[in-house]
């Protein structure tokens, strides 16, 4: 069955004098998914963040948005489909949780009973506490969660999430990822973030820019499992005692490369040997000091390290 | 730490450009803008003259009016007293100088003539520099008076001098006749033996005639003096110097009182000859000397012809103007205000457009900083309907705030409202209006909290300066009197000024309101264009 389709960027070029922003870049989102944007500063994904919430005119290439083309600015039925959550808290300070959602909520044309029903649905899912504090008296991490229910109260078909988890305590980000994953069974998401463990940990999706350009897309699963196997990986050994990682480390070392920080041991090897029979003979290698270990871990690159590589490969 | 401090300080402020800007041009702007309004001197008032006298006195008035530096004459008429005084009360002229009828008589019977200003009062700086102003118009008058004066003295002197030398030559002739006449009677004496007491008696006569002669010599040239002397204190004269006017005037009576002495002197004389020549001949005094006193009677009766002749004409030279003071009086046409009841008009507006534009400008530049109108902007809110709502709560703030003013001021300084209280609110709603949507306008243009704080005064100061408040616009200089259009201020002080002082009805307004909603209009669309183009 074919997927359908929420975003689609097709050659989409910007230019800021000489510089070019965005360098001919396509991709396209499927619905129901989170879509990370990804990249360091200047890469572009704010650009595309700007054209993609119809903040940014562009000139080159076409942006298509729950079907509909995106000339510049958004219609307002596509305003009513699309919401965004900006880097910047962006709510009314000195009203409480209930007014700002209530007022947003009446900026999305809902009625009184509707956003009743949708604060109340929010509030649950997102913990939002005692609604009638005022903004100007939460702490960032809630001063977040609202900022989200806000841009949820109109019941998008698309969120996008511009730098959404910037400086958030580890309780709400737990809480607003568990969120996201909830949401996209119905919504589309997408995410602009330079956090690459950010994007790892929640985007089914993502997209490399750098200097303008598109330099890698693809499901992140399938992306670090590719990295794996085609580049060096690390095993984790961690031992009872640092004796025994001591021993381990003389056995090893001449065969690869290794490391030893107090009783834990880095074993690097090129992918090639992590084939099924090169573990079996590196395991019957350890074998005798099962004893000592208590946990063996392969590590999987990171999406930080993918993109570091790849930039390095590609000269840029 | 400090010179941390300062670095960071430096760097933040230098880093602004829009503030560099505005700390370049407010100072130029505001010095300008200050300097040029309050350049313009008092003077050129437009005035009626309503002269229902039209006599010579009146007429020194009129000119007075109309060379005085302080008015400037529109029209001169000689009834519609009240039209006039209805002009003064819609502004069309500034005031009028009413002479009524009789006032030339009273000065030529030795009453004090009246003169009567009616100013336009709902401007009080115009109004105190008029009634000032009531003495240059007298102080003129009598210039004119005095200069005719002195040019009527001296024409006399001239024409006259001829006729009075001529005069003096009959008597210096007279005097040698006279001479002659001694000696011939010494000789007859000789001759006319026995008689010598008869003769002595006619010579006695003789030297009374010829003291007679000596002294109209000397009083025509007393006059010929009189007459020197008198100019340079008639040209000295000042309003205030009754005492050096009485002098004057007592001078020209001298004069005239001389001239009448020296005609009767001459009858004196005549009648004396007469009797001469009656002596003589009873006596049989040679024919020598009834020739000589012929001579004699003929050369008196020529200067008795001449100096009849002689009449110094000062019709022109009223005295009774110098006399009589001329009483002014000036009167307000709305009657007496206080510099509160002047200033208040502008100062109310000033409280409303100040808070009517920081208000919105602030709202809006905060919620731009806040990102909150960016985010706004992402739903399918209109535009329309977030200005609109702005707009509404903006007015309702600045209606509340007008409403608190006037209260204020009203209650502690017992502001004087003479029209409709109902009618000054609707004129202070209008300006809240213009003012909100100026303050929107502004708010579109500025990009932080630090630039509209000083862009606000930099648009607010000049408009207030500019706004006639201070100094009315009939006599600030022409560019700054233009330029306080570009003000709403300017209409808003007008019409309050035309409502709470001169208690006019609304519609007498309609300028005003039209400009206050043109300055509305023209800054929503501008807002709106300049709101499009807003990046965030």
């Amino acid at each position: 069955m074919e997927k359908e389709v929420a975003v689609r960027v097709s050659n989409v070029s910007k230019k800021y004098g000489n510089l070019n922003a965005l360098d001919f870049v396509s991709f396209e989102i499927e619905k129901n998914t989170i879509f990370g944007l990804l990249g360091s500063n200047g890469a572009g994904k704010s650009t595309m963040a700007h054209i993609l919430t119809g903040l940014l005119s562009f000139k080159k290439g076409i942006v298509e948005i729950l079907g509909e083309r995106l000339w510049s600015s958004y219609s307002r039925s596509l305003k009513r489909r699309v919401a965004i959550v900006p880097q910047q808290i962006s709510l009314y300070d000195d009203l409480t949780i209930y007014d700002n959602l209530s007022f947003f909520g009446k900026a999305y044309g809902l009625r009184r009973k509707e956003i009743l029903a949708r604060i109340r649905n929010l509030d649950y899912m997102l913990n939002l506490g005692d609604l009638n504090r005022k903004i100007k008296n939460l702490s960032g991490g809630y001063q977040r969660r609202v900022s989200i229910a806000v841009a949820l109260i109109g019941d998008p078909e698309l969120l996008i999430m511009d730098e959404a988890l910037v400086g958030i305590d580890l309780e709400t980000r737990s809480i607003i990822i568990k969120f996201l994953r909830e949401l996209k069974k119905t919504k589309t998401i997408i995410f602009t973030t330079h956090s690459m463990s950010e994007a790892e940990e929640l985007c089914d999706y993502v997209c490399f820019l750098h200097k303008g350009k598109k330099v890698m897309e693809g499901k992140t699963e399938e992306l670090i499992e590719n990295f794996a196997i085609n580049h060096n990986s690390k095993i984790k050994i961690i031992f009872r005692d640092t004796e025994s990682a001591l021993k381990v480390k003389k056995l090893l070392r001449e065969e690869y490369g290794v490391s030893l920080s107090n009783r834990t041991l880095e074993i690097e090897s090129s992918s090639a040997e992590y084939n099924v029979s090169n573990m079996i003979r590196f395991l019957e290698k350890i074998r005798v000091f099962r004893g000592d270990i208590r946990t063996i871990e392969i590590i999987k690159p990171s999406l930080g390290e993918i993109f570091l590589d790849v930039i390095k490969k590609e000269g840029l | 730490m400090l010179f941390k401090v300062i670095q960071k300080e430096s760097k933040q402020l230098f880093s602004d450009k829009m503030i560099l800007f505005i700390a370049i041009i407010q100072p130029i702007i505001l010095i300008f803008v200050f300097g040029s309004s309050f350049q313009g001197s008092i003077e050129n008032i437009s005035t009626i003259v309503v002269d229902e006298d039209q006599t010579t006195f009146s007429g020194y008035i009129v000119v007075g009016v109309n060379q005085s530096d302080f008015f400037e004459t529109v029209s001169i008429k000689h009834d519609e007293l009240n039209q006039s005084i209805q002009m003064v009360n819609e502004s069309i002229v500034r005031a009028v100088v009413h002479i009524p009828k009789g006032f030339g008589s009273k000065l030529n019977s030795s009453e004090a003539g009246e003169i009567k200003i009616y100013i336009d009062s709902s401007d009080y700086i115009i109004f105190n520099t008029l009634s000032a102003a009531q003495a240059d118009i007298l102080r003129i008058a009598l210039e004119n008076i005095t200069r005719d004066i002195v040019g009527d003295i001296q024409t006399e002197k001239e024409q006259k001098s001829i006729q009075i030398d001529e005069i003096k030559e009959l008597f210096r002739q007279l005097q040698k006749e006279s001479t002659f006449l001694e000696a011939d009677l010494i000789k007859s004496k000789e001759e006319i033996e026995g008689q010598t007491e008869d003769i002595d008696e006619l010579d006695e006569k003789l030297n009374s005639i010829k003291e007679a002669i000596n002294g109209q010599l000397e009083s025509l040239n007393n006059i010929t003096d009189a007459l020197d002397d008198i100019i340079p204190l008639v040209q000295s004269i000042n309003t205030t110097e009754q005492q050096k006017i009485s002098t004057i005037v007592s001078g020209l009576q001298t004069i005239q009182s001389s001239l009448d002495q020296i005609k009767a002197g001459m009858s004196d004389l005549s009648r004396q000859l007469e009797d001469v020549k009656l002596a003589s001949g009873s006596l049989g005094v040679s024919g020598d000397v009834e020739d000589r006193l012929r001579n004699m009677d003929s050369l008196l009766n020529k200067a008795d012809t001449l100096s009849k002749s002689i009449n110094l004409d000062f019709n022109k030279l009223d005295k009774g103007f110098f006399a009589q003071p001329v009483i002014t009086s000036a009167e307000g046409v709305h009657g007496d205000i206080k510099y509160f009841d002047y200033l208040s008009a502008g100062i109310i507006s000033l409280v409303v457009f100040f808070v009517g534009v920081i208000v919105p400008a602030l709202n809006v530049i905060v919620e731009k900083r806040n990102n909150t109108l960016y985010r706004l902007s992402t739903t399918p809110a209109r535009g329309s309907s977030i200005f609109v709502g702005k707009f509404i709560v903006f007015l309702f703030f600045g209606l509340i705030e007008t409403a608190y003013t006037l209260l204020l001021s009203v209650f502690w300084y017992d502001l004087r409202i003479s029209g409709s209280l109902t009618d000054a609110l609707i004129v202070l709603f209008l300006l809240t209006c213009s003012a909100v949507a100026i303050g929107l306008l502004l708010s579109s243009v500025v990009k932080t909290l630090q630039q509209g704080l000083l862009i606000v005064p930099l648009i607010v100061i000049p408009a207030f300066l500019l706004s006639q408040t201070f100094f009315p616009g009939d006599i600030m200089p022409e560019l700054m009197n233009k330029l306080s259009y570009m003000s709403p201020l300017t209409f808003s002080t007008h019409a309050l000024r035309e409502i709470m002082i001169k208690g006019n009805p609304l519609n007498y307004q309609s300028i005003d309101i039209i400009a206050l909603g043109a300055f509305t209009l023209v800054s929503l669309i501008l807002f709106i264009i300049s709101y499009r183009r807003i990046k965030y």
